[in-house]
């Protein structure tokens, strides 16, 4: 089977054949010595060409979050399907999600300093998000006008939860 | 040596009511006494690394410990590993571990005779420690006298004064009126630094670069101060250059005794809070810590304190010293002076609290060698350290020479947004600072934890570069080498690039990696044969 991982910008692509007795892979078309053992639910014990690695997965959504030796990473795995569609152009565009402002971390929304259809300048302080007792404000990334705001002041929101709409200016 | 120690204090006693050293006291009411001092039971009320910390000193000692818990807190290791466990209230702090009624209620249920706060919660809380003693229980703690004037920042200014203790130029009234305080802030010159008069950690606090910014970080730092402290009142002082966040741990008994032990440089801070300590400090000199800890000591002396307390200085860079700040409690980094001078500071609160004098006077404490102590928080070292929550699916802790761990999390437990992000606290001892350095790398390579984003990254990439191994570093240095460490937190080496590959893609498609092989089943007398061989 195929797959091709990009991390950061490496780009590599793989080729593993899965045995009863193990794993046969190739890396750019040369076979890689390659130990792999299951070490726990979420982590493989990886030895490559003699050193040992420890690899831990943190989650896998649109892409694989590791801890390889205390060292985190966002893989991208393609397998060999996603790689044909991607060759003939079918590969989703990438939505712009710029004026989407999110909650960069879980907390709670104590002011909110905008109201819809305000116009914003890119660095102006929109709301305060406070998080185990800190106040953090948050700027505006861009300069715009505020389309929608999805939560209320006083309300607890999760990491990554959409708190308002800006539209930017062109 | 009860005792002893019971003889000492019936003595005492005695003489301090003026009579004659002869007179005789019966047995029977000696004994007496020291039962009556003793402490057998305590009730900790906190949670987390802390809760465990208490807790292992209390089963050394023999003491029974009361745990209390919280909604999230049912099957933390504190619960797990007290003898006695109550419920204290649903998951918000403000309804268990602050939670005062219950608590009293739990004092009386469980029959616990003393109580140690901890830090943090109820720790500097003198209407609390008040209504501890007049129930005729011991407060494992500083007198509300104590508390009150040192952890008032204007009160302590004050009497840090009066023993010639240096301070930094600032105010010492609190300041509503923006006017006023651009006026002082010119005097003083920018920037200045906005603090909380009811607080520290950072909460309340705003650096002003100039006057444009005042009116609004005034009102930042007052609505902050007054959400975590229950106080607004904000003062301004003047921003130091390059200043290193040096602290005296103290200890003082009933009797009038008083030592100081050498520094812990506490420098390494994200967001004003302390993230990595260390001592001694590479900073300080010499006749810069004897005068560290003679200063440190008339503060002592001065607000009559009992038990452990530290005293906070900043250190700029031409090596002159202010007073910051007291701290009346045991502080998170207590660890990194227990493993230099052979002391356990949690069962010497046990022992003063329970009217003994210190075991140990001042020339007992010698330093031996280094230790460093890297705070283990829930937090993204990636993205500005923000707070991470979720189930701690894996953990594998560090151990072997010079290690210690104090944890206050299991492997299983769900780390929740109520309370403090800590897990636990890793220390590494070395009989030099070259040692000690190595061995925490060791030991934070060694220390696995899935499921929740952890300082684990930062503190060993903090450790490793150049300005902390050269010992060049002030409270800045975070914020100035961030850059450097996110980028060395990345991986680069070809191996590892392959290995993460490979385990994405064998976790993401889902495929078992080897079936189990046949003779991994082996029968007991196999394995007794293969021991046999091995005589």
């Amino acid at each position: 089977m195929k797959f091709k991982t990009i991390i950061g910008k490496t780009e590599s692509n793989f080729e593993m054949n899965f045995h009863s007795n193990g794993i046969e892979i190739f890396l750019d078309g040369k076979s890689v010595n390659a130990e792999v053992e299951k070490l726990s639910n979420h982590s493989y014990s990886i030895i490559v060409e003699g050193k040992s690695h420890i690899v831990s997965i943190l989650n896998y959504e649109d892409s694989v979050s590791a801890l390889i030796n205390q060292k985190k990473s966002q893989i991208v795995v393609k397998d060999e399907t996603q790689i044909l569609l991607e060759t003939y152009g079918f590969a989703k565009p990438e939505s712009n999600h710029v004026g989407e402002i999110h909650a960069p971390i879980p907390g709670l929304v104590t002011k909110l300093f905008v109201s819809k259809d305000d116009v914003v300048e890119k660095g102006q302080k929109i709301f305060i998000l406070e998080a185990m007792k800190m106040e953090n404000e948050i700027d505006s990334p861009i300069s715009g006008s505020v389309t929608k705001i999805l939560v209320e002041e006083g309300k607890a929101v999760q990491k990554g939860q959409l708190i308002l709409h800006i539209a930017e200016d062109k | 040596m009860v005792h002893e120690t019971g003889l000492y204090l019936i003595n005492h006693f005695v003489n301090s009511l003026g009579n004659s050293p002869n007179f005789l006291i019966p047995n029977q009411i000696q004994i007496a006494v020291i039962l009556w001092l003793m402490i057998h039971k305590i009730l900790i009320a906190n949670r987390g690394e802390i809760a465990v910390r208490i807790i292992r000193a209390c089963r050394e000692m023999g003491i029974a410990t009361v745990a209390m818990y919280s909604d999230a807190d049912r099957l933390a290791p504190h619960i797990l590993k007290a003898d006695e466990a109550y419920y204290a209230g649903p998951s918000p702090s403000s309804e268990s571990y602050l939670n005062i009624s219950r608590i009293f209620e739990i004092i009386q249920q469980s029959g616990a005779d003393a109580v140690h706060p901890g830090y943090g919660f109820l720790s500097e809380n003198t209407a609390f420690s008040d209504e501890i003693i007049r129930m005729g229980v011991t407060w494992i703690g500083p007198s509300a006298e104590s508390i009150t004037t040192m952890g008032d920042k204007m009160a302590a200014r004050k009497l840090a004064m009066e023993v010639n203790a240096p301070i930094i130029p600032g105010t010492t009234q609190s300041i509503t009126d923006p006017e006023k305080a651009k006026k002082l802030a010119d005097e003083i010159g920018y920037p200045v630094l906005i603090k909380a008069a009811g607080g520290g950690g950072g909460k309340g606090m705003r650096i002003v670069h100039d006057e444009k910014e005042i009116i609004s970080a005034m009102e930042r730092a007052s609505s902050e101060a007054g959400k975590a402290f229950s106080d607004d009142r904000i003062y301004i002082e003047k921003y130091l250059e390059e200043p290193h966040h040096i602290e005296i741990q103290v200890f003082a008994d009933q009797f009038g005794n008083i030592v100081t032990f050498g520094e812990r440089e506490c420098s390494v801070q994200r967001r004003y809070q302390k993230i990595i300590e260390e001592s001694p400090s590479p900073f300080i000199t010499d006749d810069l810590r004897q005068q560290l800890q003679k200063t440190a000591y008339d503060i002592t002396k001065k607000c009559k304190y009992l038990g452990a307390g530290t005293i906070e200085f900043l250190v700029d860079k031409h090596r002159k010293f202010y007073f910051l700040e007291m701290n009346t409690r045991l502080q998170v980094e207590h660890p990194v002076t227990e493993m230099i001078y052979g002391v356990d500071l949690v069962k010497e609160q046990l022992h003063v609290a329970s009217g003994k004098p210190l075991s140990f006077n001042q020339n007992d404490l010698q330093p031996n060698g280094h230790a460093i102590e890297c705070r283990i928080y829930a937090e993204d070292g990636y993205q500005n350290f923000a707070p991470s929550i979720g189930f701690i699916k894996e953990m594998e802790t560090p151990n072997g020479p010079g290690i210690r761990l104090d944890e206050g999390v299991r492997e299983g437990q769900e780390i929740s947004p109520y309370y403090d992000p800590l897990l636990g606290k890793l220390i590494a001892w070395g009989i030099d600072r070259e040692e000690s350095m190595h061995r925490m790398i060791r030991a934070l390579d060694e220390f696995r934890v899935v499921g929740i984003d952890t300082t684990i990254p930062f503190c060993r990439e903090f450790i490793a570069h150049s300005a902390f191994r050269q010992g060049q570093y002030c409270t800045h240095t975070l914020n100035e080498i961030i850059s450097d460490l996110k980028e060395k937190m990345q991986i680069s080496k070809t191996g590892d690039l392959i290995a993460g590959s490979i385990a994405a893609i064998i976790h993401s498609s889902k495929k078992i990696v080897k079936p189990l092989k046949k003779d991994q089943i082996i029968s007991k007398w196999t394995t007794a044969g293969r021991m046999e061989s091995l005589r």
